[in-house]
């Protein structure tokens, strides 16, 4: 009902800037120096060969026919090819994005934990020792970057400790399970290998903690203001002075309203974590996009590079699309706005 | 006319020492304030104040190669001989003039698109000019920064380049926040009853009430842009090797850990006590407004 109009709503505006964000990337990649047929034909290629490469490619045609050419493509999941890997774009991505993808849904689903864990600890003690020490966590953790923090971990925990393993995504000896989703903790399950499964999921909690620790104590600040200000409203005395139990008057009726703000933030945790994990994997060599789009970029492989933003730009609408609705469904407040206009 | 004009000095001076007095009753803040003054200075004096000056570039001295950090080197010394500490305060140089740079060409821009926008809220130009906004949103910026970056050949000058072009969004956003808040107050009313033109209300009026958060951003944005430069030269698409870039270091740092730590750690932990001053400074600044906004 009017959930769904302001989830269509959502939608459409999302598809609009997702337009316009194919359009500034192709315009990009075609308006700078270089020219695509000669890089694709290599530096030794004749000129005729390099023009009939150019005509090939449509690249003696106007610049909106060429895109409309190109979205067409992208539209039937034809992404382009790539001149580095020597293969379809669209296989690169479906090879190298799941294993990104199960390293950023751990990292998020850490991030979640962590952060109502802690937001609601501190709020619950306000100014004694835990909330201080959630506080000068979230400072240090914001100024903190993913790919520093990354390499503290990884010095600390797999070096000096040796808890966890340095890098990659399977200890040797170990066979990768057959590829079914192409995420490898969903083929391991699949194929019932459960030695696979925790090997995999080993090597994977030092990247997301390292993803999600900065934005996970900024998120757990965030519960833990909203707490501490609905704390002496009306509502909240109301409840305790019904005789309503310590933790139903918490977790009932002071969480909802404090959460709020944090699940908003979210949106913005998202691209952090996708954003970051290009840097983060780089740390572990986890075999994911982040290898897939660095290779490309230090390569100059243009198509690959329009693609991949795209990619990005897609899921990271999805993703917002679904913290929007989430912050709908917790705050009656925003539907009922829209029913107003 | 006279006593009008010292008064009005008076109060300004007045005005100053208030809000310095807020922001010197938060000791968090003061950190912040000391962790940017020193670090602009070291990067304005690093020729001067550096032990090894010239360890900055392409300096070769294999007999002290990788050594651990000792009262002759502080930080130890990378693979070619180099001394940690000189280069990490060198990069404090790269690090700033990013901020600088990328601040300077995306405030103008941001700062008047919004004001337009917000002027203008509901009008096709408020569309047109928040639409496009969106479309340089619909990524997250390290993604898009990293891509043009990689499209127009790694440099410092063109990370610089890449930066901007996708911050300018971030400031037109808060601005038409603010403006369109701003829009229906009885100040912004008034100068229009009185037929003041748009140019002289988005300017005279409403810019001035914008000035709060838009210093505020600035000053935590100097940490960002910061940050997103160093991630540009740790995956090699910003600052190239020997740039002594605080980024550049720490990746090329990352071939010799565990072993030698000291060569990423230090550029690592400077690039953090950066952010973490201006973040510091930002908020004291940030507190500054909301008290007086009260």
């Amino acid at each position: 009902m009017r959930l769904s109009t302001y989830i269509l709503k959502r939608t459409a505006f999302v598809i609009f800037s997702l337009i316009g964000l194919s359009i500034l990337v192709f315009v990009l990649a075609r308006v700078l120096p270089g020219d695509p047929a000669r890089m694709a034909a290599g530096p030794r290629a004749s000129e005729e060969v390099v023009e009939a490469l150019r005509r090939q490619l449509r690249l003696d045609r106007p610049m909106y026919e060429q895109y409309f050419y190109w979205v067409t493509n992208v539209l039937h999941g034809d992404l382009g090819y790539s001149l580095v890997t020597r293969r379809s774009i669209t296989a690169d991505v479906l090879e190298y994005l799941p294993t990104s993808l199960e390293l950023i849904v751990l990292a998020a689903i850490f991030e979640i934990a962590g952060s109502f864990i802690l937001g609601v600890i501190a709020g619950r003690y306000s100014y004694k020792w835990p909330d201080n020490l959630v506080r000068v966590a979230s400072y240090i953790g914001i100024s903190i970057p993913a790919f520093v923090m990354a390499i503290i971990l990884q010095l600390l925990f797999s070096w000096t400790f040796k808890i966890f393993p340095t890098t990659g995504m399977l200890s040797q000896g170990i066979q990768r399970p057959p590829v079914v989703s192409g995420s490898v903790v969903l083929d391991a399950l699949i194929a019932g290998r459960f030695d696979a499964f925790v090997d995999v999921l080993w090597h994977m909690i030092l990247p997301a903690l390292a993803l999600c620790l900065g934005a996970m104590m900024q998120d757990a600040r965030i519960i833990r203001s909203g707490m501490v200000e609905n704390k002496d409203k009306d509502y909240i005395l109301m409840a305790t002075s019904q005789g309503l139990p310590d933790r139903t008057v918490m977790f009932k009726y002071l969480l909802k309203p404090s959460v709020i703000p944090a699940v908003t933030v979210m949106g913005l945790d998202i691209a952090a974590l996708m954003a970051n994990a290009f840097l983060v994997e780089i740390v572990f060599s986890w075999p994911g996009f982040s290898k897939l789009g660095i290779t490309v970029m230090l390569n100059k492989d243009l198509n690959a590079i329009v693609a991949l933003v795209l990619v990005i730009g897609v899921i990271y609408a999805i993703a917002n699309i679904v913290v929007d609705v989430m912050v709908a469904y917790l705050d009656p407040r925003i539907r009922l706005m829209e029913r107003g206009e | 006319m006279q006593i009008k004009e010292s008064i009005g000095k008076i109060s300004a001076r007045y005005d100053l020492k208030r809000k310095w007095y807020r922001f010197s009753k938060s000791p968090l803040s003061l950190v912040g304030l000391v962790i940017a003054v020193i670090s602009v200075f070291l990067a304005l004096a690093a020729p001067y104040v550096v032990p090894y000056p010239t360890h900055a570039g392409l300096v070769t001295n294999f007999k002290d190669k990788f050594l651990p950090p000792s009262s002759t080197y502080l930080f130890g010394t990378d693979e070619i001989g180099r001394d940690v500490l000189s280069r990490t305060v060198f990069g404090f140089q790269y690090s700033l003039m990013m901020a600088v740079v990328v601040l300077t060409l995306v405030i103008p821009p941001g700062i008047i698109s919004g004001l337009i926008a917000g002027y203008y809220r509901g009008t096709w130009i408020d569309t047109l000019i928040m639409r496009i906004a969106d479309v340089f949103i619909a990524v997250p910026p390290l993604v898009l920064a990293l891509s043009i970056a990689a499209v127009l050949t790694p440099s410092v000058f063109n990370a610089m380049m890449a930066v901007s072009l996708m911050w300018w969004p971030w400031y037109t956003r808060l601005v038409y926040n603010t403006t369109s808040a701003l829009r229906n107050e009885y100040f912004v009313q008034a100068a229009e009853v009185m037929g003041a033109s748009p140019l002289r209300i988005i300017f005279g009026e409403i810019l001035p009430n914008c000035l709060g958060p838009i210093l505020t951003k600035i000053t935590l944005d100097v940490g960002w842009v910061i940050l997103l430069g160093s991630a540009l030269s740790f995956v090699g698409l910003g600052a190239q090797p020997p740039t002594p870039d605080l980024g550049t270091m720490v990746a090329s740092g990352g071939n010799y850990m565990p072993d030698s730590w000291w060569i990423s750690m230090f550029p690592a932990i400077a690039i953090c006590i950066i952010i973490l001053g201006f973040n510091l400074l930002g908020d004291g600044i940030r507190d500054i407004f909301v008290e007086e906004a009260r």
